[in-house]
């Protein structure tokens, strides 16, 4: 089966980096950890975390020098994800591109696929 | 320069929002409506621009924006968005704009005025004439439209007046004839909604 | 519509409740309340609350026996309105904010009201002798209002943007806000009722230009001036009457029916309900039977016609106020409220601002779907749509200066929010207090405006008459309430008030309220958890039913029917009205279907990574068997890998 793979935006990348560096406790290896979990409306619930030690399972997606890295279960659902951020007049915030989701809960924080 | 409570960045005092970091400040002292607009200190101004600014600063500064921030934050939403309101209050209004002018220049322009005895008189006059059109129902166009040349007047006085140096004793006489053709105009136009 | 995401600490990761408690609009009206809420899909919709229909009645019945269970609220109290007048309260935000010698308590009614001060607030006697007032009745409501829409939806409510009459003076709308409170609801706004309509509408046409809302209600009559321009509603001027409305319509009709027949409150009760009922009749029919008398469509027309006349002076000053003449530049008439049905009243509506007016958002509605909208761009991260009201004050707002006379400090539609101070100095000689009067209203003299508030401020140094400053400052705030600071220049002595209106709840009412409130508190607590287990057992019903469907062959027959049982006792569990009972069952089946789930998501991933694409597991990880899974491992840790 081909390599499950998600892309990180430059933007997403610098946003990481840069609230690594404000966050106290980030060593070089640090990065953030973007998963799926079961809850919400939908079934599915994304989770984007700080992550200081990855696992040994855990997929690294390095982009522009930011560290992603994805479990294998997650990885599944999250396949050909575009991760993004947003920063408009309106709203801020990290964004799930996925071309898998079926649905989406009326708050948008859940989904099923 | 002042500093951002936030990311510590420098910030103008007049600054509502960090230019920095975004986040909204509190207000400074004794602030000054045209900076608050962006505008620099002059009587003339374009309206319809201001009020484009007006609109555009409301967008970011309104407590709905702040509903769910820090009180603190809701704090400083509030109190900006007060100064803000009041603000376009003043500089819409061009006997409110010159005396906000003439403050920040530092003349402090008295509001109880003795007026001179003609203009009492002709007040008195005005008056009369309106209470005569209201009880005989005739309309009232004609006496507004002599009110509203006087403002005028009034007006054009003021604008040259605060091109030079400026007499408090003057310039208070006019602004307070300004406030009467003003309250004047409202009572005409009033009576008319009544109707 | 995507959710944008904020990066958490490890175990932090929480999945938001958003979907499980929600902000909603309320139309708290006098005739009819209604909820809406925004979905996913950014329109706003009213939920059906009562006997299938979006409009609960406002109607109250405090039944005979006094137990919790007892009050009714919506049509089942409205037809116990006849048998009960005194017990059963219609129209009760007439009510609101008033005293009892207000000219509103004098007016042909059937209820009685208890005895009390003049300037205290109005108390209904309801039955055993039960006295309610209408911040409780309104609480009642707004409560009924909570938890249909929370079943109905299946989703918890907490939070809510309240609507009431532009023209509301401060004392009613801090009742509102008490009732809210009361009910337990989070009250984010109070929202204009026009300004709601013309969100309701703006939104949808993409509107540019000036619109008036003429809003006639069953209580109250509203009109508003709005400029709307990019996403700004910019309310220019409101006026209106907050006691005059539908109701005065079908009380003039039921004065006219009752002739010289004694009065009781059973026989006006009855008059009113028939009159307004002839009303509605005649809005299609040119004449109908009431009470034995054939009544026409002209003769209803020449009762109400001084009533909707009324309404004239108070447009023709907004549109003035506003800076506009009756056809200058409006660029619509947008009506709402269900008087607004009645034909000489569209008629009123045409000839005066020389427009035909628009209608095509349902006029009982419209103000809720407003709300509901206001609710969504309060609490969501990110909101259906970009808009920003900018409100004003509706009334004037000053204090009582020497010789009764009133100085305006907040003119009527001034922008809010907004401040305003004003100097005072004492008129003694070694005068160290001064008595500070708040009132509001447009007349010069204090007797002939509304008295909000009166408080006195000590501590002044004892000096010659017109030394001592005091700089009194008023603050009203986004939802039009205002709040009063008197501080003396020279000592720095302030205090600082948020105003309690003298017409309003005492503060010993406020506490038997509260006291009451928590006497019922335990009876809420169990509803509450009624409520959320009953909302809990049906996605998990659901779930496992469709879960049962696509991936019934992973189980041996026990396993499904051990599973099937647990659904059966749940289902029937949920009739009960032990919340206990009903969490056990959930408990139960949740355990039970524990290893079902793992194996259902186990499946999708084994044909995932047999290169199969996940859509074609679709529904196979679906909302029960997920959280299950993951309430399985632990609820807050990502998938461990294996």
């Amino acid at each position: 089966m081909a390599e499950l793979s998600i892309s990180v935006t430059t933007k997403a990348a610098s946003q990481i980096k840069a609230q690594l560096t404000k966050r106290s406790g980030s060593t070089p290896a640090s990065g953030v950890r973007l998963g799926v979990k079961g809850g919400g409306c939908s079934g599915m619930s994304y989770v984007i975390e700080y992550c200081d030690q990855p696992r040994a399972k855990d997929k690294l997606f390095e982009v522009e020098g930011a560290r992603v890295y994805v479990d294998p279960k997650s990885l599944i659902y999250l396949n050909g994800t575009t991760f993004d951020y947003v920063d408009t007049f309106q709203q801020k915030g990290f964004k799930f591109v996925n071309p898998q989701q079926k649905s989406e809960c009326g708050c948008g924080e859940s989904f099923s696929v | 320069m002042s500093k951002c409570w936030s990311c510590a960045g420098d910030r103008a005092a007049s600054d509502p929002l960090c230019p920095a970091c975004g986040k909204v400040q509190p207000p400074g002292a004794a602030p000054d409506k045209f900076a608050l607009l962006g505008l620099k200190r002059v009587y003339d101004i374009d309206l319809a621009q201001v009020e484009e600014r007006y609109r555009a600063l409301s967008r970011k500064l309104h407590p709905d924006r702040f509903a769910r921030a820090p009180p603190k934050e809701r704090r400083f939403s509030l109190e900006q968005t007060t100064l803000l309101n009041d603000a376009w209050r003043t500089l819409r209004d061009p006997a409110r704009r010159a005396e906000h002018l003439l403050e920040l220049r530092g003349v402090k322009v008295a509001t109880d005025v003795t007026m001179s005895p003609e203009f009492l008189e002709q007040t008195l006059e005005d008056r009369e004439k309106l209470m005569d059109a209201k009880l005989s129902g005739e309309p009232l166009d004609a006496l507004a439209q002599g009110v509203r040349e006087k403002r005028d007047a009034a007006m054009a006085e003021v604008r040259t007046l605060l091109q030079g140096e400026v007499d408090p004793a003057r310039a208070a006489d006019l602004l307070a004839k300004m406030r009467y053709y003003a309250r004047y105009l409202d009572e005409v136009e009033g009576r008319e909604a009544e109707i | 519509m995507t959710a944008l995401f904020e990066i958490a600490e490890p175990g932090n990761g929480r999945i938001k409740e958003a979907c499980q408690t929600a902000a909603v609009g309320i139309d708290l009206g006098t005739t009819n309340s209604l909820v809406a809420i925004v979905l996913g899909d950014g329109r706003p919709q009213a939920v059906s609350i009562d006997e299938g229909s979006t409009l609960l009645p406002s109607v109250v019945h405090y039944g005979a026996s006094g137990e919790p269970g007892s009050v009714i609220v919506g049509r089942a109290a409205r037809r116990l309105a006849a048998q009960f007048p005194s017990d059963t309260i219609v129209s009760v935000k007439r009510f609101m904010g008033r005293g009892s010698a207000d000219p509103e308590t004098l007016r042909l009614s059937p209820y009685k009201f208890a005895s009390g001060d003049s300037g205290s607030v109005v108390r209904f006697e309801v039955a055993r002798g039960r006295k309610v007032n209408p911040v409780e009745v309104s609480a009642e409501i707004l409560r009924a209002l909570r938890s249909r829409a929370e079943e109905r939806l299946g989703i918890k409510i907490q939070q809510a943007v309240i609507t009431v009459p532009a023209y509301f003076d401060d004392a009613q709308r801090q009742a509102t806000k008490e009732a809210g409170r009361l009910a337990g609801i989070e009250v984010l706004r109070l929202l204009n009722e026009p300004t709601a309509a013309a969100l309701a509408y703006g939104l949808d046409k993409k509107s540019f230009g000036t619109f008036a809302v003429y809003d006639l209600g069953g209580g109250t009559f509203d009109i508003s001036i709005l400029k709307l321009v990019e996403g700004v509603f910019e309310v220019k001027a409101v006026g209106g009457d907050s006691a005059l409305g539908g109701d005065d319509f079908d009380r003039a009709l039921a004065t006219l029916l009752l002739g010289h027949a004694a009065r009781d409150p059973r026989s006006v009760r009855i008059a009113i309900d028939e009159a307004k009922a002839g009303k509605e009749r005649l809005t299609t029919e040119a004449q109908t039977q009431v009470l034995g008398r054939t009544l026409t469509r002209a003769q209803l027309e020449e009762v109400i016609r001084p009533l909707i006349e009324r309404t004239g002076p108070a447009c023709r000053r907004a549109l003035k106020d506003a800076g506009l003449t009756t056809n200058n530049k409006l660029d619509g008439v947008i009506l709402v409220g269900g008087s607004t049905r009645v034909p000489a009243v569209r008629a009123f509506v045409r000839e005066l601002f020389g427009l035909e007016p628009l209608a095509d958002i349902d006029p009982d509605e419209v103000v809720a779907l407003g709300a509901a909208v206001q609710a969504d761009l309060l609490t969501s991260d990110s909101p259906q749509h970009d808009v920003l009201l900018l409100d004003v004050a509706p009334l004037s707002l000053g204090l009582e200066t020497m010789g009764g006379l009133a100085e305006k400090l907040v003119q009527r539609n001034t922008t809010i929010p907004t401040n305003a101070t004003q100097e005072f100095t004492t008129f003694a000689d070694g005068q160290t207090g001064m008595d500070i009067h708040v009132v509001q209203g447009e007349r010069e003299l204090v007797q002939d405006c509304r008295s909000l508030a009166r408080f006195t401020l000590g501590g002044i140094p004892p000096l010659p008459a017109g030394l001592a400053r005091v700089a009194v400052t008023f603050q009203v705030d986004a939802d039009g309430i205002l709040s009063v600071t008197a501080r003396e220049q020279l000592t720095g002595v302030s205090q600082s008030i948020t105003v309690k209106p003298s017409h309003g709840l005492t503060d010993d009412e406020i506490e038997r309220m509260l006291l009451s409130s928590i006497e019922n508190a335990e009876a809420d607590v169990q509803a509450r958890m009624l409520i959320d287990n009953r909302v809990e057992a049906q996605r998990i019903l659901k779930a496992t039913e469709t879960q049962l469907d696509a991936n019934g062959d992973l189980l041996s027959n026990q396993e499904r029917s051990t599973i099937e049982a647990g659904m059966a006792d749940l289902r029937a569990r949920m009739a009960l009205t032990d919340h206990h009972a009903i969490k056990d069952a959930i408990d139960r089946l949740d355990h039970d279907s524990a290893e079902f789930a793992k194996r259902v998501m186990d499946r999708g991933i084994d044909r995932a990574l047999k290169g199969r694409s996940v859509g074609e597991f679709e529904g196979e990880v679906g909302a029960h068997a997920a959280k299950a899974y993951s309430a399985h491992v632990e609820q807050t840790t990502l998938y461990e890998d294996k």
